[in-house]
């Protein structure tokens, strides 16, 4: 399994992981293990702002080895209301990204946020649910 | 002058009943007793998923016939039509993207930012189409008014859909019946949904979407096909597409 090291992670984050209920998408993630989450960090290999889905391949380095993770993002409209735009990662961006990995073990994951160097957070969860009273997803 | 001329020219041969903006028409929008026109978006007040008459959950047993029974057992959610990027309703009434109504004489429009597809709820008195020539993803729509409730009848489905992820399949002699109205404040829409399919249902699935209005939001494009990675393409060129060759051969 090439996301061994990354449990200890996502064992920190049970509790995150059970708190946060995975929003439902048209497109299958059921690939994606909902209850588990890990954190990546490496360089961003590319960013596809495309639909349905948006992607990063993100170049992870682990144990002197260097692993191209493929994490599928919700669609460009979903993230665009979630501050993001198509230059929110770029080729060479060094980042951490909290993703829930790929069920068979695959270097792979659905995104849920994405930290930048500066420590600045912007979540990829889909606003599903915006009530007026709430401050919402822009 | 010779417009006027031309268009009563129209009239008469059509006998008044085809142009769009037609008086008698713009009349009937006149008498329609809620207007709503704006932009929605889901909120987390819905009741989704496949409930009861009280919008209470059901069990499979409860309420599939067997052989939609035994379709939702042998699902492979790769084959979802949603992940093939083909549109289906009740299930884009409960998506995270915005639906636009615009209300005519004699319909109310709906635009679904997802898959950027748009239906027609014809209020002006006319029946379905012939479904041996016509049926459709979403299928086809008419309404009429109960007080300030707009009650719509849907059939003409093409049979092609699913009721959900799990498989339930959408049969050509389904029929949804929606309730649709605005709260007080006007600023919040439901559409309560009742779904019967004799093949696939032994009694009605029901579902409560509810809506915000959202004055600062736009429509945006959604074209699912641009690059979609969860097909069986995608797989075989090196994708995380989530069909396999086993999706698309034969189940036996």
């Amino acid at each position: 399994m090439g996301d061994g090291i990354f449990r200890l992670v996502g064992g920190t984050l049970a509790l995150l992981a059970m708190m946060a209920v995975p929003s439902a998408a048209h497109h299958s993630f059921a690939m994606f293990d909902g209850e588990r989450e890990i954190e990546l960090a490496g360089t961003v290999r590319e960013f596809q702002w495309a639909n349905p889905h948006t992607w990063v391949q993100l170049d992870v380095t682990a144990n002197g080895r260097s692993t191209m993770w493929s994490i599928e993002g919700r669609s460009p409209n979903v993230l665009a209301r979630r501050g993001w735009n198509r230059l929110t990662l770029r080729p060479g961006d060094r980042v951490t990204l909290t993703v829930h990995p790929l069920k068979d073990g695959r270097p792979g994951g659905a995104i849920i946020s994405v930290r930048f160097a500066d420590g600045r957070v912007l979540n990829a969860d889909t606003p599903t649910a915006v009530d007026t009273n709430e401050e919402g997803p822009r | 002058m010779r417009g006027r001329t031309l268009l009563a020219a129209l009239l008469l041969v059509t006998g008044g009943v085809i142009l769009p903006a037609h008086p008698r028409a713009q009349e009937a929008v006149a008498r329609d007793p809620v207007d709503f026109s704006g932009l929605w978006v889901i909120s987390n007040r819905s009741q989704n998923g496949n409930l009861d008459e009280n919008l209470q959950p059901m069990q499979p047993e409860d309420y599939l016939t067997p052989a939609a029974l035994a379709a939702t057992r042998e699902v492979r959610p790769a084959l979802d039509p949603s992940v093939l990027c083909l549109p289906g309703l009740p299930r884009h009434f409960s998506g995270p993207y915005p639906i636009e109504i615009v209300q005519r004489p004699g319909r109310v429009a709906m635009l679904f930012e997802w898959d950027t597809v748009f239906r027609l709820v014809y209020t002006d008195g006319r029946d379905h189409p012939d479904p041996l020539d016509d049926t459709r993803f979403f299928g086809h729509a008419t309404a009429h008014w109960e007080g300030q409730t707009l009650v719509v009848d849907t059939t003409n489905f093409n049979g092609k859909t699913w009721l959900m992820g799990n498989g339930i399949p959408i049969s050509t002699e389904a029929r949804m019946t929606e309730r649709i109205s605005l709260e007080e404040d006007a600023r919040t829409l439901v559409i309560a949904v009742k779904f019967e399919d004799p093949v696939n249902l032994t009694r009605p699935v029901h579902r409560r979407h509810v809506y915000n209005r959202r004055d600062d939001w736009a429509i945006r494009e959604y074209i699912c096909a641009e690059a979609n990675r969860d097909n069986v393409f995608s797989n075989q060129a090196g994708g995380m597409g989530s069909l396999t060759a086993e999706d698309v051969l034969p189940a036996d």
